[in-house]
């Protein structure tokens, strides 16, 4: 992993994800002002479960990328927008 | 947060639950019958919100010009009365002791017809009437019958759950989780039935406000924006009960049109429409049985 994970700065691509995902879930702030390691259900961004799902659709369409509804991850996945980040960056397909 | 008091387990229910559970198992379940009376007077004298609720939904009922009479409070009796009769059928239902001839089924080819486009479909219900005569009926359709909810909160549900139908447990998806929606169109895209009573507002970052008999009650938008996000068809269904203590299960299409091939973005964004025809569709059921409803707490946010 190349992204240093004590950051709250967004990298590159946190701050592209951030704002197809403030534009997938109509958040009403700043894209750039999602701290990447603050949860992003429940506390913190305040997402809910449909929210949840509305991202995976996103990262769908933006990165080909289906996630799986039994992955046990799926916490870990989503739980911030770093660990979103780095699990896109891992699975994408070769562009 | 007033409003939101059926959250929490009430240590009344669960007490109820612990003392029907224990006294089925040692006496049969028809002595549970014999309790309803009691358990009747003993809400209304100790539970004043439960009072309070009953007879404000009475009112706007009345007001709504869907009951025949002015309510008085002997009608608030006979509303607790026909929630206790529900719990003594649950206990029968949960427990496989409920007569299958007692559950008559209407309008299933509506269902039938939802389940052709091959994207499940989203049975919606509300606390009105009996769940788990719905859940009967899910039982005996040949797809997996799946039901959405909080497992934390429903003390008294989940108590029965645990003590009198196991293995429910696995066909639960519960609420509240960050993956909940995405085990739930998981569950749709396999061609299963997802339940939801979808009349009560949990949160209210994503409930919207819209009449019910005549005044505005949060409702949730959640299941609707699910419906249009995922375009499974929706079936409303209802299980009533009726004179003769039999249940009256009636399917019917949320809309006429289904949101089939692409997922219906502008009522993702604006669910009220969907939202509009369900509050309908309450209100009808509150006619029809006005003793039936089962939302005893600040339903319109108005204080009790």
């Amino acid at each position: 992993m190349t992204t240093s994970s004590s950051s709250s700065q967004q990298s590159p691509f946190e701050s592209e994800l951030a704002v197809h995902l403030v534009d997938a879930v109509q958040l009403d702030m700043d894209p750039h002002e999602i701290d990447p390691t603050s949860p992003l259900f429940g506390e913190g961004l305040g997402l809910d479960s449909i929210d949840v799902l509305e991202i995976a659709l996103m990262v769908n369409t933006q990165y080909s990328i289906k996630l799986e509804s039994h992955d046990e991850n799926n916490r870990k996945i989503f739980h911030s927008l770093r660990s979103l980040a780095q699990y896109i960056e891992t699975h994408r397909p070769a562009r | 947060m007033s409003g939101n008091t059926w959250l929490r387990p009430e240590k009344g229910n669960r007490l109820t639950a612990y003392l029907l559970i224990g006294i089925i198992k040692h006496l049969g379940p028809h002595a549970a019958s014999w309790l309803r009376g009691p358990a009747t007077l003993y809400y209304a004298l100790f539970y004043p919100t439960v009072r309070r609720a009953s007879w404000r939904y009475l009112t706007h009922l009345y007001h709504a010009g869907k009951l025949d009479r002015r309510p008085h409070h002997l009608m608030v009796l006979q509303h607790i009365y026909a929630y206790s009769t529900n719990i003594v059928d649950r206990i029968f239902l949960l427990s496989g002791r409920f007569d299958p001839d007692k559950i008559q089924c209407h309008g299933t080819e509506h269902l039938h017809a939802a389940l052709q486009h091959g994207k499940g479909c989203i049975l919606m219900g509300a606390h009105i009437g009996s769940f788990d005569a719905l859940r009967q009926f899910g039982l005996t359709a040949s797809v997996r019958f799946r039901m959405l909810m909080y497992r934390r909160f429903l003390g008294t549900t989940s108590h029965f759950i645990e003590q009198l139908a196991p293995d429910f447990n696995a066909d639960i998806i519960e609420l509240g989780q960050p993956d909940s929606m995405l085990t739930t169109v998981s569950a749709l895209k396999k061609g299963q039935v997802v339940g939801i009573l979808a009349d009560r507002a949990h949160d209210q970052s994503r409930s919207i406000a819209l009449p019910f008999l005549g005044h505005k009650a949060p409702l949730p938008a959640g299941p609707f924006q699910l419906a249009a996000l995922t375009g499974a068809p929706v079936v409303l269904v209802s299980a009533l009960r009726q004179k003769n203590g039999a249940y009256r299960i009636a399917c019917e299409p949320l809309l006429d049109t289904l949101l089939t091939d692409e997922p219906a973005a502008p009522l993702k964004a604006d669910p009220t429409p969907l939202m509009g025809r369900y509050a309908q569709w309450m209100e009808g059921l509150c006619q029809r049985s006005p003793f039936a409803w089962f939302n005893f707490f600040d339903f319109w946010e108005e204080g009790l």
